[in-house]
């Protein structure tokens, strides 16, 4: 038998995103699996730890997946797109580049292991496994009454592909064969991978509003009730940032964004506050309560 | 044997191989990237700059790493890297709110090991003084309403349990990459 997965909520997960990792945690215990988290991990680095420096993500990440080895792990769940896009980048360095590997072990101060290397996953992929898609198929207990949904994956899911262990990264289709096993419609649209500008939401604001711009006036186009994420960032950007968006350029959307595991556990009978659909800023209650999901 | 002049066009072609001078200047890349929609921004442009030993005075900061540019480039020119590499080496001098915004991001994993949300975001806030800084900051203002009512933010920091592995880790990293961080 296989061994419980890890887990590595990371930072977002923990601080301002929690909707997002609650949502996770009940949605796995829901579906009878046990994360196993891993213990005392550090922060990924994000975004400000590659632009300034080529060496530290990469120590973090090894750092945390030596920690993961103690454990026992061996696949390591990692719902944040920008932790999972690290760990993928610091085994894909380390293990093509002998002269990255040497600096790193001389910084870590331990040789590293080969043989054992941690399957990193994302829950996108997990989800779809085929015997976890049969047990969420088998345990529906409410379903939408015409609800249509488009799938926002963002960049780092599938960029760059040949880190990210993908081929179609402009279609990927994980979400959309979640939301059809869970009876949701999902349209297509234009912005699947497209970026939301990400976290030069913090820095230039600006930027990121007229990004989300696009996304949002697309969604609505093509009649989407909302766009279902896997993504803190992207959730910041669509959600939290939505009421400014609407001001900037004198549009309305009041379009809900709810994460994948959300969207799941949703329909698995969880409640709205156990997954923390309270917590977001655009109201989903009363598109929920019209599909017959709440 | 002549020593190769160290041209910023020399130093990236061996610090990130040599992939940029496959680039055709077909412009792909800037036609794929999502910020050269809204700003000034011009990958294709930094690339040809480089290339032609130009001065490179472009905002590298605009660009959001979402790998679309080199995910489409006909020549797998790795333009994320080697903005990364423009992006690393103007942390090392005083900067602009980019520089800031990294730095108290951080100096909090450092501190913490983890990150600190509420006291990154007030240091950040408070040591740019920008115009563009301030007319943000009081546009957000309006977020904090949100996350005081929602819960959503974390005002006392999670500190790992053994933060001087962590601080070992970034000395180190100065040590051997030979960066300010
Ligand atoms: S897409 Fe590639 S080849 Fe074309 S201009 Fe950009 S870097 Fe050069
Ligand atoms: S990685 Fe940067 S330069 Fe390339 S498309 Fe994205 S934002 Fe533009």
């Amino acid at each position: 038998m296989e061994n419980n997965p890890g887990y590595y909520p990371g930072c977002s997960l923990t601080g301002s995103s929690r909707e997002y990792g609650k949502s996770t945690e009940k949605l796995y215990e829901a579906l009878g699996i046990t994360l196993q988290e891993i213990e005392d991990w550090v922060c990924c680095g994000a975004t400000p730890g590659h632009s300034s420096s080529h060496l530290l993500p990469d120590a973090l990440a090894l750092k945390n997946l030596s920690q993961a080895k103690k454990q026992g792990i061996e696949k390591l769940i990692t719902p944040c797109m920008a932790c999972y896009s690290r760990f993928k980048f610091a085994q894909y360095n380390v293990s093509r580049d002998p002269g990255i590997r040497e600096k790193l072990e001389e910084i870590l101060g331990e040789k590293y292991d080969d043989e054992n290397e941690i399957d990193i996953v994302h829950p996108l992929d997990n989800l779809n496994e085929l015997v976890i898609l049969n047990k969420i198929k088998k345990n529906i207990k409410k379903i939408p009454e015409d609800l249509k949904a488009v799938c926002y994956y963002g960049c780092v899911f599938t960029r760059p592909p040949e880190v990210m262990g993908v081929s179609d990264y402009e279609n990927p289709c994980q979400m959309e064969r979640l939301l059809d096993a869970a009876g949701i419609e999902t349209v297509e649209w234009n912005y699947k991978t497209k970026c939301c500008g990400a976290a030069l939401s913090i820095s230039d604001t600006e930027i990121a509003l007229d990004l989300c711009k696009e996304i949002l006036s697309d969604a609505k186009s093509r009649g989407a009730d909302m766009i279902v994420v896997a993504c803190p960032l992207c959730h910041v950007n669509l959600d939290l940032r939505q009421g400014q968006i609407e001001r900037k350029h004198n549009l309305k959307f009041k379009i809900p964004v709810l994460y994948i595991t959300q969207v799941i556990g949703l329909v698995l009978g969880l409640s709205v506050e156990d997954l923390g659909i309270d917590k977001h800023f655009v109201d989903a209650s009363k598109l929920l309560k019209e599909k017959r999901l709440m | 044997m002549k020593k190769r002049k160290m041209t910023l066009k020399n130093k990236i072609i061996e610090e990130t191989g040599g992939g940029i001078l496959k680039c055709f200047n077909c412009g792909i890349c800037a036609g794929s990237c999502p910020t050269a929609r809204v700003s000034n921004h011009n990958p294709r442009k930094i690339i040809r700059k480089i290339l032609l030993n130009r001065e490179v005075n472009d905002d590298v900061w605009l660009c959001a790493n979402c790998f679309m540019c080199s995910a489409r480039c006909p020549n797998g020119v790795d333009i994320p890297k080697i903005i990364d590499y423009l992006k690393v080496k103007a942390m090392q001098k005083r900067g602009n709110h980019n520089v800031i915004f990294n730095k108290s991001f951080l100096r909090s994993v450092e501190m913490f090991g983890r990150l600190y949300e509420a006291g990154f975001l007030a240091e950040f806030k408070m040591r740019d003084v920008s115009i563009r800084a301030v007319k943000g900051a009081i546009n957000d203002i309006s977020l904090v309403p949100h996350f005081l009512l929602k819960g959503k933010i974390g005002f006392f920091p999670h500190k790992v349990k053994n933060p001087d592995e962590i601080k070992k880790i970034f000395k180190k990293v100065r040590e051997v990459e030979k960066i300010k961080l």
